[in-house]
């Protein structure tokens, strides 16, 4: 358990900062009203709330990823306010649900057991999730992946992450012994063919959809696990030989991914037209500088999807390198943190869901902060916690509250085991 | 609220975002420093090899701050007129543990050579102090 001392020190600086840019933003457009400023200012002492409803619960976990989630999710608030002040209502409201789902999620993840006991409910949870946005999805920025709800829409492919970790964890736990050694390969094959599946079933949904950001999530999400799970490189290396396969042949069929492709390669070839998010996303990070030109002050709303995707290239513009660096940071500092729970975890499955779950939010992190600067092809996932959206938001927060249970049940085991062993 | 004070103010923001980043840090590496003391400190132990009969083969558990000597308050008492009351200390640094003389009378040796500084200890390192002779046994 952190010093308490501490985190209260962490959770004083994060609201220090959020309610500090949220004045500066006011104060460069002052429109909207001062309750929303009280609003966002509200919603972060959930933060802090939630620490001490967990604590009275017993918990015995680690709690650090609480401060530093809170500290990105009032970046985004902050920029959300310069960009579109009536989302940030929304976006706080987001945050409070997501909170109240991470604290149902951590009681789940307490009770291991009963999580990995339904893998095939959450298989067909996600088959389904997928298979709706299909029929009944609507399209949105080229990608058909968002249910309409009347006054709310949801977009399914991120509640399937949180699902795709579960099953696959379950899944690799009870098929352990099969998988790891090398066997007769009919076995191998029967072992594998339920992975496959799944996989090529969502990836399949995927391209239909045209969501290239969440197929190659959960890609990498499925080819990381099964090597947690087994160990066996020979899996992973297949599964790199037929992405490259299968990205040269979507590359070949299908023009939005040519697109994206293109625009990464050489965004000033075609700048008014493919190329020409990227670069708005460089010129708003290029005319930010070290220090940036200060919140409210410069023009990210010039960059397309700049509250959602691309809000790195707005913290970037406005915030400068210092900016970015602390985004950075703060995420290296979250995912590390999620890999140690996962390691002193010592059930199998515990590990690989508190594994899977850092993998995925490392992940999404890697392919927007990548797409952002232009070391990876951008592609449409939102930055964890930080970019506008409901549906991202509160799956992340369910991967959080994942990470917190397996923490707290791990180091509640241990304290049973310590007890018994010096009483 | 003035043109200039909104220009502090967004100084004071990064510095405040910076410190912030910096103490989740700081955090962490506390967390990690107490995490490999706690490490070294579960499973060091001394394995009494020469001595008067009565005290041969003993094991003594030791954490960082033990200290070895003749007087009871010692975390290692060993009753042996070479030794010195308060003899030597070992304390866990880094990912160590070291072993400090503390003025003894009759010195230290680790391995067979006289202490002159504190020194790192590895899994099966000898001591010898007074008359008695330990193993040092910390598998990692």
């Amino acid at each position: 358990m952190k010093n308490a001392r501490d985190m209260l020190v962490l959770y004083g600086l994060g609201l220090a900062v959020t309610l500090g840019g949220l004045v500066l933003v006011r104060a460069a457009r002052p429109d909207g009203t001062p309750w929303e400023l009280l609003l966002a200012g509200l919603v972060l002492l959930g933060f802090p709330l939630i620490h001490v409803v967990l604590n009275s619960f017993g918990f015995r976990g680690d709690g650090f990823a609480l401060p530093v989630v809170m500290g990105l999710s009032g970046l985004g608030l902050m920029e959300i306010f310069r960009l579109q002040p009536t989302g940030m209502v929304r976006q706080a409201g987001w945050i409070l649900l997501g909170l109240g789902v991470m604290l149902l999620t951590y009681r789940l993840a307490c009770d291991p057991d009963r999580l990995g006991r339904y893998r095939y409910l959450w298989a067909a949870g996600a088959t389904v999730l997928l298979g709706s946005a299909l029929l009944f999805g609507t399209e949105r920025g080229g990608a058909r992946q968002w249910i309409d709800l009347g006054a709310v829409s949801f977009q399914p492919s991120e509640a399937v992450k949180v699902l795709l970790v579960l099953f696959l964890a379950a899944y690799l736990c009870e098929h352990q012994p099969v998988l790891i050694p090398h066997l007769p390969h009919d076995v191998e094959l029967r072992a594998l063919a339920p992975l496959g599946a799944v996989l090529g079933l969502s990836l399949l949904m995927l391209v239909i959809q045209r969501d290239l950001g969440g197929a190659l999530l959960y890609f990498v999400i499925v080819l990381v696990m099964v090597y947690l799970g087994t160990g066996r490189a020979d899996y992973v290396a297949a599964g790199a030989v037929s992405f490259l396969v299968g990205g040269g042949i979507c590359y070949a069929l299908f023009p939005h991914v040519r697109v994206r492709l293109d625009a990464w390669l050489d965004p000033w070839r075609d700048l008014p037209g493919v190329g020409y998010q990227t670069a708005q996303a460089l010129f708003a990070l290029g005319s930010g500088g070290i220090v940036g030109t200060g919140l409210g002050l410069g023009h990210p709303d010039l960059v397309p999807a700049a509250h959602t995707d691309l809000i790195l290239a707005a913290i970037g513009e406005e915030l400068g390198y210092v900016g970015v660096l602390c985004v950075v940071v703060l995420y290296v500092l979250l995912i590390g943190w999620g890999f140690c729970v996962a390691l002193r975890a010592q059930a199998p499955f515990s590990r690989l869901v508190a594994a899977g779950a850092s993998t995925v939010l490392g992940v999404q992190v890697v392919l927007i902060l990548g797409g952002s600067l232009r070391f990876v092809p951008l592609t449409g996932i939102t930055l964890p916690f930080v970019s506008y959206g409901g549906s991202s938001i509160v799956s992340n927060f369910v991967l959080l509250g994942l990470l917190l249970g397996v923490s707290h049940r791990e180091e509640a085991d241990r304290g049973v085991d310590r007890g018994r062993a010096h009483p | 609220m003035s043109e200039l004070g909104l220009q502090l103010l967004r100084y004071v923001l990064l510095a405040f975002l910076l410190l912030f980043t910096y103490r989740a840090v700081r955090v962490v590496q506390d967390g990690l420093r107490a995490a490999a003391a706690e490490e070294v400190a579960r499973c060091a132990t001394l394995v009494v090899e020469e001595a008067s009969p009565e005290l041969r083969g003993r094991l003594f558990v030791v954490t960082s701050g033990a200290v070895i000597g003749r007087s009871p308050s010692a975390e290692v008492v060993l009753p042996d007129e070479f030794t010195s009351a308060q003899h030597a200390r070992l304390v866990v640094r880094g990912s160590h543990f070291w072993v400090e003389d503390l003025g003894s009378k009759n010195g230290t040796f680790l391995n067979g050579r006289r202490l002159e500084a504190p020194a790192p200890l590895e899994d099966g390192d000898q001591l010898r102090i007074g008359r008695v002779t330990l193993r040092f046994r910390w598998p990692k």
